[in-house]
């Protein structure tokens, strides 16, 4: 019960704009692709929606070539746009018609949405009327309209104030909460890092790294140590020739894990020096980003 | 199918209450019956509204003018005093007067002048000299005690009598009307859709819909769902006819475009399917194109370059059509009937023109439909990637590249 990808490449003349991706995705689980523009999410994506066709390798659905016939699937495009000319309501319900549901439970779903996302007065207006904000919301409820087993949002935070940026992570959340299975895009880390359980990130159309988020972190070779700088510590650091960084009162540093930390604890110690307060934490997904698409 | 029909009613709805359809077709029903109603108006107070020509006859030649009068529709004749010339040469120029004719006695015979301000009437002179003529020639044969035998086949004219085998002269305003109404909505209608399309590129709606229905879907229903847009325009326009004529309007004996007269007796069943059957497949071969070419453009600021191969094309039928208004059977127009892209308005004048026989009517529609299946492959291609190809100019390199691409 999960989304396969086997292999699958693709290739625009001479850009190899994915290249061997591979990556299982259980049922209701959150998959976040990660990577700078034109790494190659969006064009996986696209295979993952049939609008491309890989040049090799396969996408799996329950084990079998994914068919956009029988599953359901809720696609919010990176680029943005509706019907200008035409009422919010005709065309939601021209969208859920698309997707199959009929005229009543769609005008149900439509007005359950718009009082979800607080914008019930736009119900008959032209989308030309909204502003952009409510526009994204409208095109999220084109969305989510149908009840999608498979959802799939490309940069779903961009353009965003932080309340409505927050009303999104909200829904998202209620939705992987609902078991959903949910492919999320962003070159933004911190936005989706508290979804996501796995996440792919992607250079060049080559994956870099993709596994589950808490296991890369703890694998990913550092911890970052923080400890409190009264002077002292900064010297001996310095004394013992060790890279770190100076904060306002705080120097960080990076060790290899707990063991060297408490090596260097005990060194501190035995040399006098007081520690005062420390911290150590994973990495966050933006430092790895950061390092592994540079 | 399902799909289809969602995909047919959403564009039908946006199309037959957006703003432009409801404007334009209010505009066109009323100034049909305007124009009907201000030429029937124009009739009407012509008819009351006599030239009127006042005659002075110097010569003894009689000449009748209440018997002339009833003759003439356009024309009240009114007698003179022989000394009034000037004082009625005055009333002309004033206008007070639409002409005055004068006959004199030239060597003995009588001779006219008509005498006018701008535009000659271009009933009386011919009436009155006629009858002039008439009693100055029964006058010299009284007076010259001619036997009335003789005078009768020495007065006998030499008969012109006309034989049209193919009159296309009474076609002539038909076809126009026709061939001017099939260019323009399939000029209309079709960049109605490159424009529809355009805007759904553009506007980004287009990342919405694709994956929800195969392009082409998209494309075969937004094609039927203008078309209809069209029949119902056209039907308005009819209905804008019919109530004309209902009124009183129209008067189908003196419908006329630009002096040419329109003889509806052409219109026949025959007539109009041709006309339907060949606006449907043109259509749809147009459209087709303006399809692809509005799936070619990411903007719609870029469509009008992009379009311009069709508009050539179209406009070339349109002229080689004007072309056969006067002369069906040039080689031009016949080569050009077996165009596809032409077909669709040339083949059509040449049957309302009567050129056009059982045989090349089953050959073009032949051509015309196997045509319809090829631009049909080679502009769904174009279509499907070209709705997700975003980028600058259009290429016609471009443009066969996604033709070839599977």
């Amino acid at each position: 019960m999960s989304l396969d990808l086997m292999k699958v490449n693709k290739s625009f003349g001479k850009t190899h704009a994915v290249a061997d991706f591979t990556v299982n995705l259980p049922k209701g689980q959150v998959l976040g692709l990660l990577g700078r523009n034109g790494a190659g999410k969006t064009t996986t994506i696209k295979m993952i929606l049939g609008l491309l066709i890989p040049d090799a390798g396969e996408i799996l659905w329950e084990g079998a070539p994914l068919d956009r016939e029988k599953i359901s699937i809720g696609y919010l495009p990176e680029e943005r746009g509706l019907y200008q000319k035409s009422k919010v309501s005709d065309q939601l319900r021209y969208f859920a018609e698309l997707e199959g549901m009929d005229r009543q439970s769609a005008n149900q779903a439509i007005d359950y949405w718009l009082e979800k996302l607080q914008i019930p007065e736009h119900k008959d207006k032209k989308a030309s009327d909204l502003s952009k904000g409510n526009q994204q919301k409208i095109q999220l409820i084109a969305t989510l309209i149908h009840d999608p087993e498979l959802l799939i949002l490309d940069e779903p935070f961009s353009g965003l104030d932080p309340v409505n940026a927050n009303m999104l992570a909200s829904i998202i959340e209620e939705q992987v909460k609902m078991k959903k299975t949910v492919i999320l895009s962003s070159h933004r880390m911190e936005q989706i890092e508290t979804f996501c359980e796995k996440v792919c990130l992607m250079k060049d159309g080559k994956t870099v790294i993709q596994g589950n988020l808490s296991e890369i972190k703890q694998n990913y070779g550092y911890r970052n140590l923080t400890l409190h700088n009264d002077g002292e510590v900064e010297n001996k650091l310095q004394e013992w020739n060790m890279v770190f960084e100076k904060k306002l009162n705080e120097v960080r540093l990076k060790v290899r894990d707990e063991s060297e930390a408490f090596e260097l604890f005990s060194r501190l110690h035995s040399d006098r020096v007081p520690i005062r307060y420390f911290k150590m934490l994973e990495p966050t997904l933006n430092e790895i980003f950061l390092e592994k698409v540079k | 199918m399902k799909k289809f029909a969602a995909i047919y009613k959403f564009h039908l709805k946006e199309n037959l209450t957006s703003k432009a359809f409801k404007i334009s077709t209010a505009i066109i029903f009323v100034a049909i019956l305007a124009f009907f109603g201000y030429s029937n108006w124009a009739n009407q107070n012509d008819s009351g509204n006599k030239d009127s020509i006042a005659i002075i006859n110097t010569t003894e030649s009689n000449v009748n003018i209440q018997s002339l009068n009833k003759g003439l529709e356009e024309t009240k004749l009114e007698s003179a005093k022989k000394n009034e010339e000037k004082k009625f040469r005055e009333k002309v120029e004033n206008g007070n007067v639409d002409g005055l004719i004068l006959v004199r006695a030239q060597k003995g015979v009588p001779a006219l002048t008509y005498i006018y301000k701008n535009f000659p009437n271009n009933e009386a002179a011919p009436v009155v000299s006629q009858a002039l003529q008439q009693s100055y020639i029964a006058d010299t044969i009284a007076q010259n005690k001619i036997d009335s035998k003789t005078a009768a086949s020495l007065l006998s004219t030499v008969q012109v009598k006309d034989e049209v085998l193919k009159d296309t002269s009474n076609t002539f305003g038909i076809v126009y009307v026709f061939v001017f109404f099939m260019y323009l909505f399939i000029i209309a209608f079709g960049q109605m859709i490159a424009t529809a399309v355009a805007a759904e590129k553009s506007s980004r709606v287009m990342e919405i819909m694709i994956p929800k229905v195969k392009p082409i879907l998209m494309m075969y229903a937004k094609i039927a769902a203008i078309l209809t847009g069209a029949i119902v325009q056209i039907a308005i326009i009819a209905a804008a006819g019919l109530i004309a004529y209902a009124i009183g309007w129209l008067d189908t004996n003196e419908l006329s475009i630009f002096g040419s007269g329109i003889d509806l007796s052409n219109l026949t069943p025959g007539v109009i399917a041709a006309f339907i059957t060949y606006f449907v497949l043109g259509y749809l071969l147009y459209a087709m194109m303006y399809a692809a070419v509005g799936s070619m453009v990411s903007r719609t600021e870029d469509l009008g370059s992009s379009q311009f191969p069709i508009i050539m094309l179209i406009m070339g039928a349109f002229f080689i059509g004007m072309r056969s208004l006067f002369d069906p059977s040039t080689t031009l127009v016949v080569v050009s009937s077996y165009i596809p892209f032409f077909s669709p308005i040339v083949t059509f004048s040449r049957i309302v023109a009567g050129e056009a026989g059982t045989l090349e009517i089953v050959i073009t529609i032949a051509i015309l439909l196997i045509s319809l299946l090829f631009i049909n492959r080679l502009a769904g291609r174009i279509y499907v990637h070209g709705v997700m190809h975003y980028g600058g100019k259009v290429k016609f390199r471009d443009m066969i590249q996604l033709a070839k691409s599977k």
